[in-house]
């Protein structure tokens, strides 16, 4: 099992990587993969974050490959603040990098020893 | 509605007695970037013919129907114990979409994703479990 400091650096490896990340949407049941750069090919396990996505952490290193955003449309208006998603609104990328960045950073999961 | 579809991976049935289609297209989706569930195939079409539970995934089901199937519901079938190798003691999740099909309205479902989670999304209802 993972140290807390361990986790913490896979946080920052995550963020490092939204950048250069490519969101592949799953539409027709709103699901979002959030791949990071490399992490595509990879063998490895998703480990849950709070109660609404999934972080895929290489099997091997440990490294992350890509984050699993289950129900996106609702995630993200969920982070907003609002009861359901804008009708037909396109994705939001730059708002959803964001809120990510700082459901990752506040995670239990992810807190520092 | 997905109805006279050749191109079928395979077809299992669940333990509701319900047909469970898995498209070659939607696998090779799946596995694309993930070769942990492609290593895990047998562990997939056995978790859905004999889950160790069956859940309802509300919010996933309300945005499939916001796009355009009122009727659909989306579920995950999880199993534990068929892991393997490096992956062993994780579960296997597999997520499909059941739709009501024919003059009967019978379900139906198709294979959308599968992965391999140290644990459950915590906002699904229990609609069918196993018990020994």
């Amino acid at each position: 099992m993972s140290t807390p400091t361990a986790v913490t650096n896979v946080v920052e490896q995550v963020i490092a990587g939204l950048a250069e990340a490519t969101w592949d949407y799953l539409a027709d049941i709103g699901w979002m993969e959030v791949i990071l750069p490399g992490g595509s090919g990879r063998g490895g396990v998703a480990h849950l974050i709070g109660d609404d996505l999934y972080v895929r952490l290489d099997v091997e290193n440990g490294d992350p490959l890509s984050v699993i955003i289950p129900a996106f449309e609702a995630w993200l208006a969920e982070q907003e603040g609002r009861a359901s998603p804008p009708p037909n609104a396109p994705i939001d990328y730059a708002a959803a990098r964001k809120h990510l960045e700082q459901v990752l950073r506040a995670s239990p999961e992810f807190a520092a020893s | 509605m997905i109805t006279s579809r050749a191109a079928w991976r395979w077809t299992v049935i669940d333990p509701l007695g319900q047909i469970i289609r898995c498209g070659e297209t939607e696998w090779q989706h799946v596995i694309a970037g993930h070769p942990d569930v492609q290593a895990h195939e047998v562990a997939v079409r056995a978790t859905i013919r004999t889950p160790d539970a069956i859940y309802g995934d509300p919010r996933s089901t309300a945005i499939t129907r916001k796009r355009g199937n009122p009727a659909a519901q989306i579920v995950h079938y999880v199993a534990s114990g068929r892991t393997h190798g490096r992956y062993a003691g994780n579960f296997v999740v597999v997520v499909v979409k059941w739709l009501p099909e024919g003059r009967a309205g019978q379900l139906v479902g198709y294979v959308q994703t599968a992965y391999l989670p140290n644990r459950l999304l915590r906002r699904l209802h229990l609609r069918w479990e196993h018990y020994p």
